[in-house]
């Protein structure tokens, strides 16, 4: 079993979770579940409701679209973020590769969490924020880069 | 007649108190305003003649500019209780000092006395609206200034009476009169402390919140600039600005008439007592004729006529004055003429210019008013004076002066004709402007104090109410609330069957108003309305318009089969009725409601919890618990409200529990909040009792700051050295908010500075933690490090914090975040604005901190000030482990995974017993790791 301060030293690691303060990671801590998966097993499947973000403790996630593969997620690596945002199905199914152990963030919880600290809330915010910022930049880069000949 | 009666006096349970005082207080400042009136003008026509006046009138336009500023600065240093009685007795004192000077025969006294009774009108009734309008809320207001403009009219027709009886029959000289006035003031200080005695708190939030939404320092250029780009304001401007001029024209004519009326032929000697008791008798008699014209007519000619009709009124009334004064120079003319003036000014006039301001935004309305007040005002009275100087010269007043008072007439008969010009244009122009802001809700309704009752205002609402815009709609029925007009009945009662539970309720509220019996079976069908609140309103309809037959009706109502029925009217005679009616709300009624079966069963007890808000604790408490244990969250948020408005003290611990619920948290709050100071003590004690849970002690300070007296600052100030570093932000943030919100609190500033360099002790001993962690070789130091410039961050941001509570709030709030930006040349400006505000002892502690200097000059400067010293790591781990700080606890005790110190793994030890459970779980895992 994880400690929270082992599971709060994962959680800092996820791009979402990048702008909220270690102390406040400790409330994400206590709501993400241990989860162990044996290889070859299923996590999620193309279409299943999204309801959880996962994050690799030990082990290795092939997400792949059948048998196509698209991402690997090894540990210290977070897939399914979205999941806690947005009401879309997964686009991808996820099996793990060996023996695998994850952190898994219900989003209701999460949900419950953002609503009792503003702090946690404000902090996602930001990181969105500054990801749909980066996203936005780039395309303006991209657009104002000269045409090839 | 009795329901004419009724819209004057409309005093409601829980109001009679400080109406009466508020009725006593405005009567007596208008008698002495009435006694001091006719003695400044007799006084000064008697020794200097009429033609001072324009002197006079220009002295008085300057006087006001220093005196306005002196004003300005006091109110808002002062609470409104003080700013009044330091004005007050100002008053008394200046009284005996003029008296004492009207015995030296200086020859500037008549000036100063005639300019000193103007200021002093103009300033102690303002401060007497300006109470009014803090004690009660916009629809207290338009139900109960009617009633004090009416005790404002009969002090001044006693004031002008009692003049006149003391004069002629009691032979009191004029200079004496004085003297009451002195007593007279005197009781009026009484009568205000009592007023704020009985509604202080509320007249502190809401002067405190005016005060707050008030932004002094906008220049002269861009009221100006705001007010030419409306074109309906450059009108109001215009208009107010000629009324202004006449009326210093028409003043000086009627003056100068009456001092030729009372004045020997052969002496040329003024008969000082009979022109005062003539003035007093003249003054009183006007407002008089002035409260006939706004009962009789101003709101049926409003309705008629609309604004535009109204406001023509003076200007017509004048020229028919001004064409009598040209006719025959004589006393009735003179009479006439600025009888016209004094009578439809203050009556019809007043109800038409206060309606031009309607639809004007909130903020642009509050900045008009200031540039009237201060400019136009000042300016036009300032003209007409120089006017009248020139007048005087041309028309040869010396020689003849009614053939010049003959010919002035002309000049104000000019002066009237542009008056009447831009009242047209004003016409067409007031019915655009309304028209656009109901559009685009412009107009804060909670600021709306007058009676809506004009045509062309009706018709644009009634308009909006066809919108297909929600949002339209909701807002012109809002407008209308008590508004009584039969055009609205056809138009309101469309409306009952909106979409919006809402609108539904508002448009039953305004029909309402409208008295109409016929309206009952509407009322009838919305009982079986989905929304509870819309059922509620319609029983409360019923009941009001049942009549003779309320008893029963009221009866059929508590007995209905249909608990839907009951609920409503068990919560309309709990929330509105009389004692009479809450007799009839008995144990067997609110438990059948309590016990009803199905579907129903929880809303009905969500009914009966918020009735229960408004009973006799003693006899229903006994529900209380039961409902606050419901199964359903609406039933206790409900049941929180009721305690709250109680004020139950016993149920405070089953509040405090609830303030880490967060389904029930901000009710929570309010209705704690709602104990007032009383309750201050105890929510000290939960704050800083380390056994009460964080998530409840965390709210307190939240809840502290919702109570805004002085006594909460104290408490918050006093908590920042003693609780928690977790509950620290908290009670700053807490503090800070009381500061913006109510400027008037008094922040201890050796407590606040205390405060700041104990924050900036602890932010140079993080700067030294931060030193001795290696360079993040291992999960757990990178935790460490992490941890602790978050802290610091933290640190940074109580103090900005704390300094806001001493220095302006958004000035240190824009310097913040300059501070923390990224860019360098933001922090110079930050650090060279800040060099120049902050004073005193806490610089030194403050601007290495701000400086950015590099991380050992912060680690130096911390040794130097507070001898803080950590030597190495192991230490630095001990000083985490022993502190407060449960979060850096447990980053540190798992920092000792490797650490091989005896010492650290015995504080580890130690750690195992930990309050806090995250500290708990790390040094059992640690230790462990540590024996495998």
């Amino acid at each position: 079993m994880l400690t929270v301060i082992e599971k709060v030293i994962f959680l800092q690691n996820v791009e979402v979770f990048s702008e909220v303060a270690t102390e406040q990671l400790a409330y994400l801590a206590a709501i993400a579940e241990e989860m162990e998966y044996a290889n070859g097993e299923s996590i999620y499947n193309v279409n299943d409701v999204s309801d959880a973000l996962y994050l690799v403790v030990d082990g290795r996630v092939r997400l792949h679209l059948d048998e196509r593969d698209i991402a690997s997620a090894g540990p210290k690596e977070a897939f399914g973020t979205w999941a806690l945002f947005d009401d879309e199905p997964r686009v991808t199914s996820a099996t793990a590769e060996d023996d695998s152990r994850l952190l898994r963030i219900d989003r209701e919880d999460f949900v419950d969490l953002l609503a009792d600290h503003i702090q946690i809330t404000q902090a996602v915010l930001k990181s969105v924020v500054s990801r749909l910022r980066s996203l936005v930049d780039r395309v303006g880069i991209e657009r104002s880069a000269p045409e090839a000949p | 007649m009795k329901k004419y009666l009724r819209s004057f006096i409309d005093i409601r349970k829980g109001e009679v108190g400080v109406t009466l005082l508020l009725l006593a207080n405005i009567y007596l400042l208008l008698v002495t305003y009435y006694f001091l009136k006719p003695a400044r003008d007799s006084l000064f026509l008697a020794k200097l003649g009429p033609g001072q006046l324009p002197i006079v009138f220009i002295v008085i336009a300057l006087a006001i500019v220093p005196i306005t500023t002196l004003y300005s600065r006091a109110s808002r240093a002062l609470r409104l209780n003080q700013l009044i009685n330091a004005t007050l007795v100002l008053v008394i004192v200046s009284l005996f000092v003029l008296r004492w000077l009207m015995n030296m025969s200086y020859f500037w006294v008549p000036y100063v006395f005639y300019a000193w009774v103007s200021v002093y009108g103009v300033l102690t009734t303002s401060q007497f609206w300006l109470m009014a309008n803090a004690v009660y809320d916009a629809t207290q207001a338009k139900r109960l200034f009617a009633l004090l403009g009416l005790g404002a009219i009969f002090g001044a027709w006693t004031g002008g009476e009692v003049t006149n009886i003391v004069v002629t029959s009691f032979g009191v000289s004029t200079e004496n009169l004085l003297y009451f006035c002195v007593a007279l003031i005197a009781v009026s200080i009484a009568i205000t402390n009592s007023v704020w005695v009985l509604q202080g708190r509320r007249v502190e939030e809401q002067s405190g919140a005016r005060r707050k939404r008030s932004d002094p320092r906008e220049s002269f250029i861009q009221m100006f600039s705001s007010i030419r780009r409306s074109r309906h304001l450059l009108l109001i401007v215009g208009i107010i600005a000629i009324t202004m001029m006449v009326a210093s024209l028409v003043d000086f004519q009627f003056k100068a008439v009456s001092t030729l009326s009372f004045q020997d032929a052969a002496t040329g000697e003024v008969d000082k007592a009979g022109l005062t008791a003539f003035m007093g008798k003249f003054y009183g008699r006007l407002s008089l004729v002035s409260i006939f014209l706004q009962l009789i007519f101003a709101y049926r000619f409003l309705r008629v006529l609309g604004v535009g009709g109204v406001i023509l009124f003076l200007p017509l009334g004048l020229l028919v004055g001004s064409a009598a004064m040209f006719l025959s120079v004589s006393l009735v003319a003179a009479v006439l003429l600025r009888g016209a003036d004094g009578s439809l000014k203050y009556s019809i006039d007043k109800t038409g210019r206060e309606l031009l301001f309607l639809p004007v935004p909130l903020d642009l309305k509050k900045r008009t008013k200031v540039f009237i007040d201060m400019f136009v005002d000042r300016w036009a009275r300032g003209v007409a004076g120089g006017l009248l100087l020139l007048l005087l010269v041309l028309f040869k007043y010396d020689t003849d002066p009614s053939q010049a008072i003959r010919l002035m007439s002309l000049v104000v008969v000019g002066f009237l004709a542009i008056w009447m010009v831009l009242a047209l244009l004003m016409r067409r122009e007031y019915v655009d402007t309304f028209r656009q802001a109901v559009q685009k809700r412009e107009i804060d309704l909670s600021e709306v104090r007058i009676r809506i009752n004009e045509s062309a205002t009706i018709r644009t609402l009634v308009d909006s109410l066809k919108s297909p815009n929600e949002r339209e709609v909701d807002y012109a029925v809002s407008m209308l609330t008590s508004v009584k007009n039969a055009d609205l009945i056809e138009p309101l009662r469309s409306l009952l069957k909106h979409s919006s539970a809402e609108i539904r309720k508002k448009s039953l509220a305004v029909l309402m108003a409208q008295e109409d019996a016929s309206l009952v079976d509407d009322a009838k069908r919305m009982l079986d309305d989905e929304d509870v609140e819309v059922r509620r309103q319609a029983m409360r309809f019923i009941f009001q318009t049942a009549g003779p037959d309320r008893e029963q009706t009221v009866s059929g109502f508590l007995g209905h089969p249909d608990p839907r029925y009951r609920c409503a009217a068990v919560v309309t005679l709990a929330e509105f009725g009389s004692a009479e009616d809450q007799s009839r709300l008995t144990e067997e009624v609110i438990e059948s409601l309590l016990n009803a079966p199905g579907d129903q069963a929880p809303l009905a007890r969500q009914q009966i919890a918020r009735a229960l808000g408004f009973m006799d604790s003693k006899r229903f408490g006994k529900y209380f618990k039961g409902l606050l244990d419901d199964p359903s969250g609406p039933v206790v948020s409900e049941m929180i409200a009721s305690i709250g408005r109680l004020g139950e003290r016993e149920y405070v611990p089953w509040l405090m529990k609830a303030l880490a619920d967060r389904r029930y948290r901000p009710r929570v709050r309010r209705a704690v909040a709602a104990f007032g100071t009383s309750i201050l003590g105890t929510l000290h004690d939960y704050l800083i009792d380390e056994k009460v849970e964080l998530s409840v002690r965390r709210n307190i300070p939240r809840v502290i700051g919702l109570i805004p007296e002085q006594e909460s600052v104290e408490i918050l100030t006093r908590s920042i050295s003693i609780v928690d570093p977790a509950l620290k932000y908290h009670v700053v943030k807490a503090l800070n908010r009381l500061r913006s919100g109510y400027p008037h609190l008094k922040f201890d500033e050796q407590r606040v500075d205390q405060a700041l360099i104990e924050e900036t002790r602890c932010y140079y001993e993080i700067a030294q933690l931060l030193d001795l962690q290696p360079s993040a070789d291992t999960d757990g130091s990178q935790l460490l490090s992490r941890a602790l410039s978050e802290r610091q961050e933290q640190n940074l941001e109580r103090i900005f914090r704390l300094l806001g509570l001493h220095y302006p709030p958004s000035d240190i709030y824009s310097a913040y975040l300059r501070i923390v930006s990224r860019k360098q040349v933001y922090r110079a400006s930050a650090i060279e604005f800040l060099d120049n505000l902050v004073k005193g002892d806490v610089k030194k502690y403050l601007f290495p901190i701000l400086d950015e200097a590099s991380p050992e000059r912060v680690v130096r400067k911390g040794r130097e000030l507070f001898g803080i010293r950590f030597e190495h790591k192991d230490q630095a781990l001990l000083y985490l482990m022993g502190g407060r700080d449960s979060w850096l606890k447990a980053c540190a005790v798992y920092n000792a995974l490797d650490c091989e110190s005896p010492e650290v793994i015995e504080a580890v030890e130690s750690a195992r017993s930990d309050r806090d459970p995250v500290v708990r779980q790390t040094a059992e895992f640690v230790i462990g790791r540590i024996r495998s």
